[in-house]
């Protein structure tokens, strides 16, 4: 999973911590799919009265989750709720500033540090996209792979049986092809828009979307 | 160092219409393989028409592959190995495909998640296939008709396409037309085989001037030498007796399987005509 960013917001629909990832995708599109999925959550929790909701706008999936005062909106890469996250972010944050929102005087500056909590937290299990990374907008579906120039079909193969891994880990899954080849296929692949990459702190991984 | 050993070879047979004689094929190849020595893995990849049980005896304990690709059941508890129970002295692994009416209901309503679900599970196969207790040297893939969803996961990771072909009208042209529409795309070498011919006359002379024509038509539809021809297996009139006293044998209640060739008859055409394509198939040529 990959995450993209991380909002607080408060009942009354002001944000109140934002933190985002991902150097791609602009802010206004972030915001603008975050304004339509509260909307949504809007009109379905007086429907429905639950608390949680994953909406995905655009390729960008938005799960958000109430605490009281507050919703937690995290925004990632896959449909599947990220339920351990969004619990720990929201109890992490009521703990520390639960009472500061009770009596709150519109100083944003008080929850700054939360931001480095946030970071925390999902250093923990996701990849955090902090580098210049894309997302793949499209499926390696096997009828895409099958119209896929000859030479990009066994790197393409090789990333489908992994899900992800590094330039190195690819061209183990490969039958004969080279390092370079294989890094020239991957970037190839990148630009197709069928994988994505990231970076964590000391490697490039490659990815595709399931 | 890579892990993977590269001597697997990978054959998928395949077929513009059904009942051209795809599994008889696919089977007479793996055991024929097998009983040389070599290690063998046959899949039944045909799930919309299953058949590879109707050949060999499959154990009730044995999963099928369809647990496999798509429930995530373990590949080893979907293999089964009749070396013993053929007395073949190669390893002979077989996956069957589920012919019951459910499975075959499911099949029919893929969609494209879960026929990318199945091509992953297809390459992690193969991949595990190159290791112990396997040590495959050759996968065969049995396939169904036409282009489907399951054709293209098997021609995607096969290193070869074997087309099976009647020569009459339709299919000749139909195979070329769908091997042109593929070809564009096909990372694997294409080859021919024409099978059901009605005269059982080996006529070298008319062969090469079939032959040629057949060629032709290709190099027109496709592009010059892309198919290779390897020639043709007559049709048997006494096998079509034999299935169909198979078929009311069974209708009886009694248990049958089909006969193979290559087991116990390798002077039948069938025997003769495959082992002499089978460096063509496995690019052993030279
Ligand atoms: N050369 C042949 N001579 C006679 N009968 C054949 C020959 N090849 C295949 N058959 C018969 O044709 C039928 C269809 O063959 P099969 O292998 O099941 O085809 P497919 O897998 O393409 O549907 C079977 O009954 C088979 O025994
Ligand atoms: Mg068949």
């Amino acid at each position: 999973m990959i995450v993209y960013a991380v909002y607080i917001i408060t009942t009354d629909g002001r944000t109140i911590v934002a933190e985002t990832f991902h150097e791609n995708i602009p802010n206004d599109i972030l915001l603008g799919g975050l304004l339509t999925a509260l909307q949504n959550m809007a009109t379905e929790i007086t429907k429905s009265k639950s608390e949680m909701k994953t909406i995905e706008i655009e390729g960008l999936c938005y799960h958000i989750r109430s605490f009281g005062l507050i919703r937690i909106v995290l925004v990632t890469n896959l449909p599947r709720s990220p339920d351990d996250f969004l619990q720990t972010l929201g109890l992490r944050f009521m703990k520390q500033y639960g009472e500061t929102l009770i009596d709150w005087d519109s100083n944003l500056n008080v929850f700054l540090p939360f931001k480095d909590t946030i970071k925390e937290i999902m250093e923990i299990g996701t990849t955090i996209d902090s580098s210049k990374s894309i997302i793949p907008s499209k499926k390696l579906s096997p009828t895409e792979i099958f119209s896929l120039p000859h030479q990009l079909q066994a790197t393409a193969l090789a990333i489908v049986s992994l899900e992800r891994g590094t330039v190195q880990e690819i061209a183990n899954e490969t039958e004969e092809e080279s390092l370079q080849m294989i890094s020239a296929n991957l970037s190839s692949l990148l630009e197709l828009g069928f994988i994505g990459k990231t970076k964590t702190k000391e490697e490039e991984v490659y990815f595709c979307s399931q | 160092m890579r892990l993977n050993n590269l001597t697997l070879k990978s054959l998928a047979v395949l077929s513009h219409k059904g009942g051209v004689g795809k599994s008889s094929i696919a089977v007479n190849l793996a055991v024929h393989l097998a009983k040389e020595g070599k290690s063998v893995c046959l899949l039944d990849n045909d799930f919309h028409g299953p058949s590879l049980m109707t050949f060999f005896k499959k154990d009730p304990e044995v999963q099928w592959l369809n647990n496999y690709l798509l429930n995530n059941e373990p590949a080893e508890n979907c293999l089964q190995n009749f070396s013993l129970p053929l007395g073949l002295s190669g390893n002979l692994w077989i996956g069957f495909a589920d012919p019951g009416s459910e499975s075959i209901h499911n099949i029919i309503r893929i969609d494209q998640d879960t026929s990318f679900k199945m091509l992953q599970n297809l390459i992690r196969l193969k991949k595990q296939l190159r290791k112990p207790p396997y040590d495959i040297e050759y996968l065969i893939m049995d396939s169904a008709a036409g282009n489907t969803y399951g054709t293209v996961n098997v021609m995607l990771i096969t290193g070869a396409s074997l087309f099976i072909i009647k020569i009459s009208n339709a299919d000749i042209f139909g195979t070329s037309q769908m091997i042109a529409g593929l070809y564009k795309q096909l990372k694997s070498r294409s080859l021919v085989l024409g099978n059901l011919i009605p005269s059982t006359d080996e006529d070298s002379e008319k062969f090469t001037d079939i032959k040629k024509m057949i060629e032709e038509l290709f190099n027109k539809d496709i592009g010059k030498n892309a198919v290779e021809f390897l020639g043709w297996i007559p049709t048997d009139q006494k096998l079509q007796k034999l299935e169909f006293n198979a078929a009311i044998r069974r209708l009886k209640g009694d248990k049958v399987s089909r006969v193979i060739y290559t087991l116990n008859q390798p002077n039948h055409v069938f025997s003769k005509t495959l082992s002499k394509i089978i460096p063509s198939l496995f690019g052993e040529v030279e």
